[in-house]
């Protein structure tokens, strides 16, 4: 039943995608309304002959002239040929819409010249001829080379890497090329379907030719592929490309999210920060950095205290304790490297709960996901005050409340995602 | 970008504005009216002699009926398997503010869980408890027997805490009994 079903739909899909196609042939040949496929109707011998009489000859010049085709019955443009004697090079022409004509001395009459006719895209045909008083017609068939429109994508990772430097390489011919990015599209749509693709049509000498294909971005590893025309399965390839060891350019600014967790953390403490950097955009200070940071520690204290005698019991409190101040970083490994730039710094804490300015010295490091996004490691120290609310017990109604100032020394290993921009 | 910016540090404002809402417990006809209920349902016990009490827990908390006890009698209530929890008989009727019982001199009886019970939880007898002055427990002896000093009525009590000891969070409903002999 479902199979039956399956079909209809496909059948239905299958006739949408077909019919807009058919249409699209039939209409762009131009000739609305008439069922003649012009592409196919090759020239007759008396239209060509026509075509070659209409040359108007120099002196005594003889009449050359012919129709080139390939063996797919299409009309070849712009191929070159090339007429020989024993003494060299005796008449050129290239072929419009597969006709061509040209006039050559009539010394060369009943005479066996040499014929060339080449076109990129075809193989040569090297031939002789006789040439004829009245008019010599050639009629023939180019075999077209093997030709493949090369595709590909190229990934960061699984970001498309648009502004990608290509170098196909084929025998001495080298296209350059750059992967597209999104764009508006005809409709103002802003279209992303290309985004960091490449193509370009090449055609063999043979089919074991061979091509390279060079690909350069800066921060990224230069990256070679080499392959044969005969090895492509003509499907887009995905290339990824290896990030290099350091970034494009000097990020100036980031804003990173961090979190600490009770087993990275001395005290079991959980710890959220939020901070901004940015970098002093000076050559000699490129490696100092300020900023704000806003961090919060939560801390879970245990009270005990006796109740009735025999029966002890104990009270879980959190405790919030937020900062917010200015903060300055020094990084010892630069930062434009991907991978462990390290940095220590202090932020200058102002504690909400009650005014009191901590100074929280760091130390950490940062691992780059990709061209703009990273992970941070950091271990911050911090030494701050808590009322912890302890209880007296009282056998005829709620706990009396009496608070404790203690003195904690915080040390958390936090985890951050990191954006730079 | 900006946009992103407010939306976290949003969220960071309102994380830090977070505390857990408790909720708030009415039960004007218990001892602690903040709290929740023990119920007293209705029971019987006898004395050392075979005589039998019968004691009608809340079913009299509205009557103009008082329960008729021994002098030394046994107090009985749904159990609720708490940790700390305590009985109390006092001399006059208690008066609580602010959750915290304010004539607390007028206690002169109390047991505790950190004492020994009937057996089950939710019983005690008179002798497992202990003698109360002042609000202070005389552990050293046994309880003085009620109806001394001319005094028949008495008002009783039950109230537990949450599992840290630090707010009552269940109570019964004061009752009255007269002690005779």
């Amino acid at each position: 039943m479902w199979k039956c079903i399956n079909l209809i739909i496909a059948f239905i899909f299958s006739g949408i995608y077909c019919f807009p196609q058919h249409n699209e042939v039939w209409f762009d040949t131009g000739f609305n309304g008439n069922d003649t496929i012009v592409a196919l109707e090759l020239p007759d011998n008396n239209e060509i002959i026509d075509y070659i009489s209409s040359l108007r000859l120099e002196n005594d010049n003889i009449a050359i002239g012919g129709y080139i085709s390939s063996i797919f019955h299409e009309s070849i443009d712009s191929a070159q040929i090339e007429i020989f004697s024993n003494s060299g090079l005796i008449g050129k022409t290239i072929t419009e819409s597969g006709l061509f004509r040209l006039g050559i001395n009539r010394d060369f009459n009943s005479k066996v010249l040499s014929l060339k006719i080449s076109h990129p895209e075809y193989y040569i045909l090297d031939t002789i001829i006789i040439t004829d008083p009245k008019l010599t017609l050639i009629k023939t068939k180019l075999m077209p080379r093997y030709k493949i429109l090369l595709r590909g994508r190229v990934f960061a990772g699984n970001l498309p890497l648009e502004g990608v430097e290509v170098r196909v390489n084929h025998i001495n011919d080298t296209y350059k090329l750059k992967t597209r990015g999104c764009y508006y599209d005809g409709e103002n749509y802003w279209n992303c379907l290309y985004n960091g693709m490449f193509k370009v049509v090449l055609t063999a000498y043979e089919p074991s030719d061979s091509i390279s294909i060079d690909l350069n971005k800066n921060g990224m590893k230069p990256y070679t592929m080499g392959m044969r025309f005969d090895e492509y399965s003509g499907e887009i390839m995905n290339i990824k490309m290896k990030y290099d060891k350091y970034l494009p350019e000097v990020p100036l600014n980031n804003i990173n999210l961090k979190l600490a967790f009770p087993f990275s953390s001395f005290d079991d403490d959980w710890f959220v920060s939020l901070s901004y950097y940015r970098l002093i955009n000076a050559n000699k200070l490129k490696r100092v950095a300020f900023g704000i940071d806003g961090n919060m520690f939560i801390t879970t204290l245990s009270v005990n205290h006796e109740t009735f005698p025999g029966v002890q019991a104990s009270k879980d409190s959190s405790y919030i304790t937020g900062f917010v101040g200015p903060s300055v970083l020094i990084w010892l490994i630069s930062p434009d490297r991907r991978n462990f730039s390290s940095y220590i710094g202090s932020t200058f804490g102002l504690k909400l709960n009650n005014p009191e300015f901590v100074f929280q010295p760091v130390i950490g490091t940062r691992l780059f996901l990709d061209i703009n996004k990273a992970l941070s490691l950091e271990c911050r120290y911090s030494a701050f005050d808590i009322d912890v609310v302890n209880y007296t017990f009282n056998s005829y109604g709620d706990a009396d409340r009496y608070t404790v100032r203690q003195h904690f020394n915080k040390i958390n290993i936090n985890l951050g995602i990191q954006i730079v921009f | 970008m900006q946009q992103k910016l407010i939306i976290i540090l949003s969220v960071l404002f309102l994380l830090m504005n977070c505390s857990s809402d408790e909720v708030t417990i009415n039960n004007e006809d218990l001892i602690f009216t903040n709290s929740l209920r023990i119920k007293i349902p209705p029971y019987n016990y006898s004395d050392s002699l075979g005589s039998g009490y019968e004691i009608l827990g809340d079913t009299g908390y509205y009557s103009s009926y008082v329960d008729t006890v021994d002098n030394m009698p046994v107090f009985k209530w749904d159990s609720l398997g708490l940790n700390l929890i305590t009985v109390v008989v006092a001399s006059s009727e208690l008066i609580v503010r602010n959750n915290e019982i304010l004539n607390v001199e007028d206690i002169i009886w109390q047991w505790h869980s950190g004492m020994e019970f009937c057996g089950t939880e939710g019983c005690v007898s008179f002798l497992q408890g202990r003698s109360v002055e002042n609000g202070i427990i005389d552990y050293s002896a046994d309880p003085e027997p009620l109806g001394r000093n001319s005094v028949r009525d008495y008002h009783w009590a039950i109230w537990a805490w949450n599992i840290s000891g630090t707010k009552v969070l269940y109570s019964s409903r004061q009752l009255e009994f007269h002690v005779i002999n």
